[in-house]
């Protein structure tokens, strides 16, 4: 009886990850503003969190994060630890602001696209260039974010109908136990 | 409902568990190489032909609004043809002269029988990095025509990369612009010996990469110069071109330049690669 619905969830997430990552590999370097593009995985990740809960945040950060990493140059891990940590915190944030208005889901995307972009530039560069912060503040770190809250309007609408969805089906299993 | 769930682990150790797996897996990355075993080819190796097929509609799409340009647009690059063509005949005459030179050179540098005898494979690119900070990218072929990891990329007769990780069907490939990329290179004319570093900071802004370590004994080394991959690198393949000398400075230990080159590709229009079919012995293993 229980496992249904945890599988419905995991069906969810798992095409979710796939069809936002082919999105963002082989759709958005076409529609790049200014040779930057959105971090829709990160959107994703900040939405389970925020708008379900921290556990499920941090399995979609997990998630995220492997498909990142097995894709990228970098060191295996680096996106795993970051967007795990992502989901937690905006799990934690969502016991301290509550409610159902659409700007705060869409303000901590921005937010936790600023911490990504501060997390990979600790970690990635400031140790091993001359470490000009500013220039990749304005070019990257504060571009993405922008782009990701734009792109995080339409997500919203999105999953907030699949997260009303999911809590019916939650709902009804706990009926029936 | 919380109640009821108490078999569960708390979120918080959940939280610490995952967290230490990632760290796990960084330091493995970072002692063994670890790129996400099996998990990992499976994963790419499913995504591959979505992101092939995507990419076949992308660059058509491209391709569409290329063509439609009106007459008037036509006429004047027809125009402009025509007096680059004009330019272009004097140049050839110019560089037919300076060939027999260039022969010699390549002779003394054995470029032709080292840089066009290898066999080469042509790939397409189908998807980018998931972020903006790295330079790599996913082109469709993979072990089954024959690509391993360190096999050298090229395209435009200048080096793209290198391969870091292959499947079946597609392979994951570094660029030489990404910022952790270093590339042993010398000049071409002079032989001396430098690194070539990708950097996203001057890609960004003039789209330069950076030389170090350049000698540079007096300044005998113009800019203009063309930076090949060296016969000391041990991935690269010598005497790949990597791009030309933009700019150079003497640095504070007065031994050595450093400063900007331009790579030879256009790596903000490139689709299709070759990807070279023979990996550099260095007796390693």
């Amino acid at each position: 009886m229980k496992i249904i619905p945890i599988l419905k969830k995991a069906v969810v997430l798992l095409v979710s990850v796939f069809i936002l990552n082919i999105l963002q590999t082989a759709v958005f370097p076409y529609l790049a503003l200014g040779g930057v593009i959105p971090n829709l995985l990160l959107v994703l990740t900040s939405f389970y969190g925020f708008m379900r809960n921290r556990r499920e945040g941090m399995i979609a950060g997990l998630l995220c994060g492997l498909v990142i990493d097995f894709s990228s140059g970098t060191l295996f891990g680096t996106h795993v630890i970051i967007l795990l940590t992502i989901g937690y915190l905006n799990g934690l944030s969502r016991k301290v602001f509550f409610g159902d208005d659409v700007k705060l889901p869409i303000l901590f995307v921005g937010l936790s696209d600023l911490l990504y972009g501060l997390f990979i530039y600790l970690v990635s560069f400031a140790f091993r260039q001359s470490g000009d912060f500013n220039f990749y503040l304005m070019n990257i770190i504060i571009p993405e974010a922008v782009y990701s809250v734009m792109i995080s309007f339409v997500l919203y609408f999105i999953y907030a109908r699949i997260f009303i969805w999911m809590n019916r089906e939650e709902r009804k299993v706990e009926h029936i136990l | 409902m919380e109640k009821k769930k108490k078999t569960r682990i708390p979120s918080e150790s959940l939280f610490i568990i995952l967290f230490t797996v990632g760290i796990i897996f960084l330091l493995l990355s970072y002692v063994n190489n670890f790129k996400g075993g099996i998990f990992g080819t499976v994963t790419n190796a499913i995504f591959a032909p979505i992101q092939t097929g995507i990419e076949r509609v992308g660059s058509r799409a491209s391709k569409y609004r290329a063509d439609s340009k009106t007459i008037d647009e036509l006429t004047s690059e027809n125009e402009k043809l025509k007096k680059q063509n004009e330019n272009l005949t004097s140049k050839l005459s110019q560089i037919q002269l300076q060939s027999s030179e260039l022969e010699n050179l390549q002779k003394l540098y054995k470029l032709d029988q080292q840089y066009t005898g290898y066999n080469k494979t042509g790939a397409r690119i189908i998807a980018r990095g998931s972020d903006n900070w790295f330079n790599t990218f996913t082109i469709d072929k993979g072990t089954k025509d024959g690509i391993r990891t360190d096999m050298n990329v090229i395209a435009d007769g200048g080096l793209v990369g290198i391969v870091i990780k292959s499947g079946r069907n597609y392979s994951l490939v570094r660029s030489i612009i990404d910022d952790t990329s270093n590339v042993s290179g010398m000049s071409l004319n002079t032989g001396n010996t430098c690194i070539i570093s990708g950097n996203l900071q001057s890609m960004t802004k003039s789209n330069r990469i950076k030389i170090t370590n350049l000698e540079n004994p007096d300044n005998k080394i113009k800019s203009g110069e063309p930076i090949v991959t060296s016969n000391i690198s041990d991935k690269y393949l010598p005497g790949i071109l990597i791009g030309y000398l933009d700019s150079t400075k003497e640095d504070s230990n007065q031994m050595t330049f450093s400063g900007t080159v331009t790579p030879a590709v256009d790596f903000k229009h490139l689709q299709n690669v070759l990807v070279v079919l023979s990996k550099k012995e260095t007796g390693a293993k």
